[in-house]
C-alpha cells in the first residue's frame, strides 16, 4: 500500500532573501532580486546580470565554526534550519532515524574555484587542500549532519538543473514506499564564477532580461540559493501532530537520450516526465505550472511543447510561470527551490508572475500569468525541471486534504 | 519475490579491462600500478593509469571522441556489461524501463582543471565550452544516456565508494517495485596531477582511474540467463560522530535486508581495514588495491563485479585474498567505510 507523503516544513534562500515569508511576499508581488553581479568582475561577459544572495552572509549555526565553512554548506544549513524549525522537528532529530536527499549541480564549486586559482596562480603544492575538500559535494552533506546531528543516511543526486526536483522525489518515493518516515529533501548552488563562464560559453546567458516564454527571449540569468522541504509519511506527521503545510501527489522523471546540452527539440523526453507525474499523481487537474522556464529560446518552446503532449490541448488554459526572472536560474536548487514557490502558490492562493513577459510566442502557446497578487483557485501545481544530459523531472504537489 | 540479479559486468581498469573474465587475469598476481607516466611533476609517484585504453576498442559511436576521460571509461565499461549481458544489440529506448545509476567521487578532473587554467589566464573569451559542458557532474551518465539512447531514469550519486552501494540499492528497489526492468549501475574516475597531490598529503597512495558497469535486472526478466549472482541486500548510514558505529549499523542492518548473518559471509571484499571483532574470523577477505588501486567509488565498483565473478565461477584469485580458497563463494560481502562517518555494505549470493 503506497503511504502518502506530506510536507511539514519548508526553507528557502534566494536573491530575493533568506525565509520562506520574504520570498513568499516577495514572489508573488512579482519582484526581481536580479542585478549586476558583485560578487566577481562580470565585464567580460556576454550577459552581467545574475541573482546573487548577496544580502545573505552566513548561516545561523549551533555545532560548526562558520569561519570554516564553504558558502555552499551556510546556503543548505540556512534552508535546511527553517524547513526543520517549521516542521518542529529541530528538538527530535537523531532520535530517529532520517533520510536526506541533496541535489546540486556542482558542490562546493566556490571552494574548487579558488583552489584552481591558488594552484595556478601559487603552484600546487602551495594552495589550500581544505578548499578541495569543500568542494565535493560530501563536505556539504556531512557538515549539515554535523550541525544537526542527523542519524540516518543521505543521497547526493547530480542531475545537472533537475537535481533538486530529483531529490524532492528520491525523498517522495522512499516514504511512499515505506523505506523511510521522514526526509530532508531539497537543492542547493552557489554562484560562480566557474559556472557564469561556462554558461556564457554555450551562449545561453541573456545581455539583458531574462523574460520565459516571451517572443523575444534571449536566454537565461544565473542565481544561487537553497530551497528544501520536510515530507513526511502522513501517519508520522499526525502522530507527532505535525502542522501539515501540503502534499507531494507524484514525481515522474525521464531522460532525452538526445544530446549533453541542449533538450531534445520534440519534447518527447520532457513529456514523458510530465506524463508520469501526472499518472503518479492520479491525473489531478492542474491548476498552475511551475514552469523550468529558462529564458533559452529553444528550452521554453521544448516545454510548452512537452506541456501540451502531455497534458493535452486543454493545458494551454492552464496558469503557467517561471521564477527565474526574479531569483536567476538556481541551477541544482532550482527544482527544489521552485517546489517551495509553488507551495506559495497554493498556500496563498496565487501564483507567482512570469515577470518580464511582453509579447506572446506562436511557439510557447501558453497562459502566462503576468499580474502579480492574483488570486487563483489553486489545489494542485506542476512543476519541472529539465537540465543538462537531458535530465527531466516533474513534481505534482497538492493542497492537504 | 523476484530477485535481482547481475547479468553483466564491465571493468576498465590499470589491471586490465574486460568483463567477469578479468578474474582470471587478476590470478596472474600482475599489478596494474607503476610509477607515473602521464605526470611529469610528481616524480616516481605510483598510481594505476590508462595507458593505451583506446575507447574505439569498445564503442562504435564515434560522437564521442572528445569527452572527458571519466566518460569515456563509462561508455567503454557499460558496453562491455551490456554485452556480457546479451543486451549489445537491444533497444534499450524501451519507454523508460531502463534506469542508469551512476556513481562519481570527482568527475572530469581533467577538464575542470583545464576550464579553470583557461579562464584564469585567459579571460572569459578563452574558455572552451566542451570543457564546460564535460565537466558537469552527470557529463558520464549523460553521455552513457545518449550513447544507449536510455530514457528512462538516469541518475548521478555522488560520494565516495558507499555512492556505488547507495545506487545498487536504488536500483534494486526500482526493480522491486516495478518501476523499471533492469539497470545498468555504473562509475567512472580519472587521475590527475590535483588528485594525486591532494590524497598523497593525507597518506592516501596507489590512486588508480578507470569505468566499471554493472548490468542489475530481474531474475526473470526476458533476456535473463545464467546471472552472475543475484543482490541479497544492501545498507548505508552516515554519522559522522561515530564512523565505527555507522559501519556496524551499516553491517547489521545488509545483513538483515540480505537474511543472512556475518557469519554466512564467506568471502569479504573491501579496501579498508575493519575495527577489531566486528567481522567473522575464518571468512576469506579480499583487498583488491594492490593490484587494481584506489579508484574511489569506481573501486567500490570493481569490488562488486569482481566479487559477482567469483560467485559465479571463484574462487577470488590468491593474489587479492593473500590465501588459497578451494572453492567459489557462497555469499560475499563487499563493504566501504571512512572516517567522515559514511558507511555502506552489500552482500551478493550465489545465484541458484
Amino acid at each position: 500500500l503506497k503511504k502518502r507523503v506530506v510536507i511539514t516544513g519548508a526553507g528557502i534562500v534566494t536573491a530575493l532573501g533568506a525565509g520562506v515569508g520574504i520570498n513568499e511576499e516577495r514572489m508573488l508581488a512579482g519582484v526581481s532580486a536580479v542585478g549586476a553581479v558583485k560578487s566577481f568582475d562580470a565585464a567580460g561577459y556576454r550577459g552581467r546580470q545574475g541573482g546573487e544572495a548577496g544580502g545573505f552572509r552566513a548561516a545561523e549555526l549551533r555545532n560548526l565554526d562558520p569561519g570554516r565553512l564553504d558558502r555552499a554548506s551556510h546556503l543548505l544549513i540556512q534552508a535546511s534550519r527553517e524547513a526543520f524549525t517549521g516542521a518542529g522537528l529541530c528538538d527530535r532529530i537523531g532520535r530517529e532515524p532520517m533520510l536526506v536527499a541533496l541535489g546540486t549541480t556542482l558542490g562546493g564549486m566556490l571552494s574548487g574555484q579558488a583552489f584552481h586559482r591558488e594552484a595556478l596562480q601559487r603552484g600546487l603544492r602551495a594552495a589550500r587542500p581544505s578548499l578541495l575538500s569543500d568542494h565535493l559535494a560530501v563536505c556539504q552533506a556531512i557538515n549539515l549532519f554535523r550541525e544537526f546531528g542527523i542519524r540516518g543516511d543521505y543521497r547526493i543526486l547530480s542531475n545537472a538543473c533537475a537535481s533538486g526536483a530529483n531529490a524532492v522525489g528520491f525523498g517522495f518515493r522512499s516514504i511512499r514506499s515505506g523505506r523511510c518516515a521522514v526526509a530532508l529533501c531539497g537543492g542547493y548552488d552557489t554562484m560562480s564564477e566557474f559556472t557564469f563562464a561556462g554558461f556564457n560559453s554555450l551562449m545561453v546567458v541573456s545581455p539583458g532580461l531574462c523574460r520565459p516564454f516571451d517572443l523575444n527571449r534571449d536566454g537565461l540569468v544565473l542565481g544561487e540559493g537553497a530551497g528544501m522541504l520536510v515530507l513526511e509519511d502522513l501517519d508520522h506527521a499526525v502522530g507527532r501532530g505535525a502542522r501539515i503545510i501540503g502534499e507531494v501527489l507524484g514525481y515522474g522523471e525521464s531522460t532525452d537520450g538526445h544530446h549533453m546540452t541542449s533538450p531534445d527539440p520534440s519534447g518527447r523526453g520532457a513529456a514523458e516526465a510530465i506524463s508520469r507525474a501526472f499518472e503518479d499523481a492520479g491525473r489531478p487537474k492542474i491548476d498552475y505550472i511551475n514552469a523550468h522556464g529558462t529564458g533559452t529560446t529553444l528550452n521554453d518552446a521544448v516545454e510548452a511543447r512537452a506541456v501540451l503532449c502531455a497534458l493535452g490541448p486543454e493545458a494551454a488554459g492552464i496558469p503557467v510561470s517561471s521564477i527565474k526572472p526574479m531569483i536567476g536560474h538556481l541551477l541544482g536548487a532550482a527544482g527544489a527551490v521552485e517546489a517551495v514557490a509553488s507551495l506559495f502558490a497554493i498556500m496563498r492562493k496565487t501564483p507567482p508572475p512570469n515577470i518580464n513577459y511582453e509579447t506572446r510566442d506562436p511557439e510557447c502557446p501558453l497562459n502566462i500569468v503576468v499580474a502579480p497578487n492574483e488570486r487563483r483557485d489553486i489545489t494542485t501545481v506542476l512543476s519541472n525541471s529539465f537540465g543538462f544530459g537531458g535530465s527531466n523531472a516533474s513534481l505534482i504537489l497538492g493542497e492537504f486534504k | 519475490m523476484t530477485r535481482p540479479v547481475i547479468t553483466g559486468v564491465g571493468i576498465v581498469s590499470p589491471a586490465g579491462t574486460g568483463g567477469g573474465g578479468l578474474l582470471e587475469v587478476l590470478a596472474a598476481g600482475q599489478s596494474g600500478l607503476r610509477s607515473s607516466e602521464r605526470f611529469p611533476d610528481l616524480p616516481g609517484i605510483v598510481c594505476g593509469e590508462m595507458t593505451g585504453f583506446r575507447p574505439a576498442d569498445h564503442l562504435r559511436d564515434n560522437r564521442f571522441r572528445r569527452v572527458a576521460p571519466n566518460s569515456a571509461f563509462a561508455l567503454a565499461a557499460t558496453a562491455i556489461a551490456l554485452k556480457e549481458a546479451g543486451l549489445e544489440d537491444a533497444d534499450l529506448r524501451d519507454a523508460g524501463r531502463t534506469a542508469l545509476f551512476t556513481a562519481i567521487t570527482h568527475g572530469a578532473l581533467g577538464y575542470t582543471a583545464a576550464f579553470h587554467r583557461e579562464l584564469t589566464e585567459g579571460g572569459p573569451e578563452e574558455v572552451s565550452p566542451i570543457h564546460f559542458s564535460e565537466s558537469v557532474l552527470n557529463a558520464a551518465a549523460g553521455n552513457c544516456s545518449i550513447c544507449f539512447s536510455l530514457n528512462g531514469p538516469v541518475h548521478t550519486v555522488l560520494g565516495g565508494p558507499e555512492a556505488v552501494v547507495k545506487s545498487i540499492m536504488e536500483a534494486c528497489a526500482m526493480l522491486g517495485e516495478g518501476d523499471i526492468e533492469r539497470a545498468l549501475v555504473g562509475s567512472a574516475e580519472e587521475l590527475n596531477e590535483i588528485s594525486l597531490l591532494y590524497y598523497a598529503r593525507f597518506g592516501r597512495s596507489g590512486l588508480s582511474e578507470g569505468g566499471g558497469a554493472l548490468v542489475i535486472e530481474k531474475e526473470d526478466g526476458p533476456a535473463v540467463s545464467d546471472p552472475y549472482c543475484y543482490v541479497a541486500g544492501g545498507a548505508s548510514e552516515c554519522n559522522p560522530a561515530d564512523p565505527d558505529g555507522a559501519l556496524e549499523s551499516a553491517l547489521y542492518s545488509c545483513m538483515a535486508a540480505a537474511g543472512a548473518a556475518l557469519s554466512d559471509m564467506d568471502l569479504i571484499v573491501s579496501g579498508s581495514k575493519p575495527p577489531v571483532g566486528l567481522l567473522p574470523e575464518g571468512a576469506v577477505c579480499a583487498d583488491l588495491t594492490p593490484l587494481m588501486g584506489d579508484a574511489f567509488a569506481t573501486g567500490m565498483l570493481w569490488a562488486v563485479a569482481l566479487s559477482a565473478a567469483a560467485l559465479k565461477s571463484g574462487p577470488m584469485p590468491q593474489a587479492v585474498t593473500g590465501r588459497e580458497a578451494a572453492d567459489r563463494p557462497r555469499n560475499a560481502l563487499v563493504w566501504a567505510a571512512d572516517k567522515a562517518g559514511n558507511a555502506a555494505a552489500l552482500v551478493l549470493s550465489r545465484y541458484m
